[in-house]
């Protein structure tokens, strides 16, 4: 006689197996992505993921690379392709600090990248890394220019001399920072145009960034202009539900668009050769609105749960639900180095080899390899580069003051 | 729970067939990026099937593995109790 069969397991015992995976899961997941991110921070040496990406960068804009990804980039942001530049060209600078060994051909990629910058925008004028919108209506103060591609163009030069010295740079940055000087201190909140009748503090902030550097590089003095912006800006352009800087903003000091992740957490981190303590405050006020970890990834909000906006070009897709955005994160990475926030950096850093969905080559010189995220474009990898290797440059222009 | 196990084997063969096809590229779409015709759909298709490769499907696994074990020590005390 056969004995009876055990009945079946009841259902919630499938619920509960359920319930307990997930409970050991996904606090594990971010485990098999979190990388030592200590060498990010030497002020020596290059960490791995950052060289990759460089070569990346730099085969990309190499004698033989197919011209179609940069072409297409710029035929959907002439910003982008701007950007792509000069972020690149910082980066390569913090490279050539942080190895001296190298410099001499870190510094001919920079000079490659600044000479064919100041190329395309003498033959086809500033506009050409605008958004069309730059060109709809006349800029407030005439003769037109942008502060957007003065202030990048000048930190560029200005980074390359503080590597090592190139005299026929010496012109065309003391002319870059009279217009700045000019432009900002006529303007009624001390602030120049991106766009017409449209600053941005994002512009402002690097364009004062790059009179700091000019002035550890030729021991020039731009504090009472940096004082004075600081002051308007507390004044007038703090945002005051959350108590950061706007985004952009009218040349008489009327708010366009209150603060944003894929403006603050740059701004703050150009802030820090300007007004140290208010850079500090930015970062942390941004950290604590903005910035999330969420089982062990970091990711950061584009609008503060105080002031709320609109996604747009600059910004990139948010996730719905956390909040999780592209542009924002991808800077965040900037300031989170910037500032010394080594948690909050490889959290981040998780998430992007998490999400971001890493690409690896081994196409570079001699077998090296090569970076990219594929989930990127090429000024994100680039603004990401630049996260990894900055610190050194802003060292010095600390120091020397 | 053997159900689990299975749908977990296609979501990895699914994600390992768009892997192969080299529509990882194509997740570009994110960042805004769209290039060729059909790279948005593709770029969609890949990301949704990588996070539910490495959040889902493991998920079932440990929870296929979990219930296997609940059930044969459900199975154990239930005989205990109704055949001592």
């Amino acid at each position: 006689m056969s004995q009876p069969r055990s009945p079946r397991p009841p259902r919630c015992l499938a619920a509960l197996a359920l319930t307990v995976a997930l409970a050991i899961w996904l606090p594990c997941l971010h485990l098999f992505f979190a990388r030592d991110q200590s060498a990010a921070f030497r002020s020596e040496g290059i960490p791995p993921a950052a060289e990759a990406l460089a070569q990346r960068q730099m085969a990309l804009r190499g004698p033989d690379a197919p011209a179609v990804e940069l072409a297409t980039m710029h035929a959907m942001s002439g910003e982008w392709d701007f950007m792509a530049r000069t972020y690149l060209a910082w980066s390569l600078a913090e490279m050539a600090l942080r190895q001296p060994v190298r410099s001499a051909e870190l510094l001919g990629r920079i000079d490659a990248l600044i000479a064919d910058t100041l190329r395309i925008e003498r033959e086809r004028g500033f506009a050409y890394f605008l958004l069309p919108y730059g060109r709809a209506r006349p800029f407030v103060a005439q003769p037109a220019r942008s502060l957007f591609v003065d202030g990048e163009i000048a930190l560029a030069l200005a980074l390359r001399r503080l590597v090592a010295e190139r005299e026929d740079y010496k012109p065309e940055l003391e002319a870059r920072e009279r217009a700045i000087v000019e432009r900002m201190s006529a303007g009624p909140v001390l602030s120049a145009e991106s766009y017409p009748d449209e600053c941005w503090t994002f512009c402002n902030a690097i364009a004062l960034a790059s009179l700091a550097v000019a002035d550890a590089v030729d021991h020039g003095d731009h504090r009472d202009l940096m004082r004075r912006w600081v002051d308007v800006a507390r004044a007038k352009l703090v945002d005051p539900a959350t108590g950061l800087l706007v985004s952009r903003f009218r040349m008489n000091g009327d708010v366009m668009e209150g603060p944003e992740g894929s403006s603050i957490w740059m701004v703050a981190h150009a802030l820090r050769v300007v007004d140290p303590d208010f850079a500090r405050d930015q970062y942390d006020r941004a950290r604590k609105q903005l910035g999330r970890t969420v089982l062990g990834f970091g990711y950061a909000r584009e609008w503060s749960p105080l002031g709320p906006g609109r996604d747009d070009i600059d910004s990139g897709p948010t996730i719905p639900v956390v909040g999780a955005n592209a542009g924002s994160s991808g800077l965040a990475l900037v300031a989170a180095k910037s500032f010394g926030d080594r948690a909050w950096f490889g959290e981040l850093v998780t998430t992007l080899d998490f999400a971001a969905f890493p690409a690896r080559t081994a196409d570079g010189p001699e077998g090296s390899t090569q970076l990219r995220y594929a989930a990127s474009n090429v000024v994100g990898d680039a603004v990401l580069l630049y996260s990894m290797v900055l610190g050194p440059a802003w060292d010095r222009v600390e120091k020397g003051r | 729970m053997r159900a689990a196990v299975l749908v977990a084997g296609i979501i990895v063969l699914a994600f390992g067939v768009v892997h192969v096809a080299g529509l990882r590229d194509d997740v570009a779409v994110l960042s805004g990026a769209v290039g060729r015709p059909g790279q948005a759909a593709g770029g969609v298709l890949y990301a949704l099937l990588y996070f539910v490769t490495v959040i889902v499907a493991p998920v079932l696994v440990v929870s296929a593995g979990l219930h296997r074990v609940l059930s044969v020590l459900w199975s154990r005390r239930h005989r205990q109790t109704n055949f001592p």
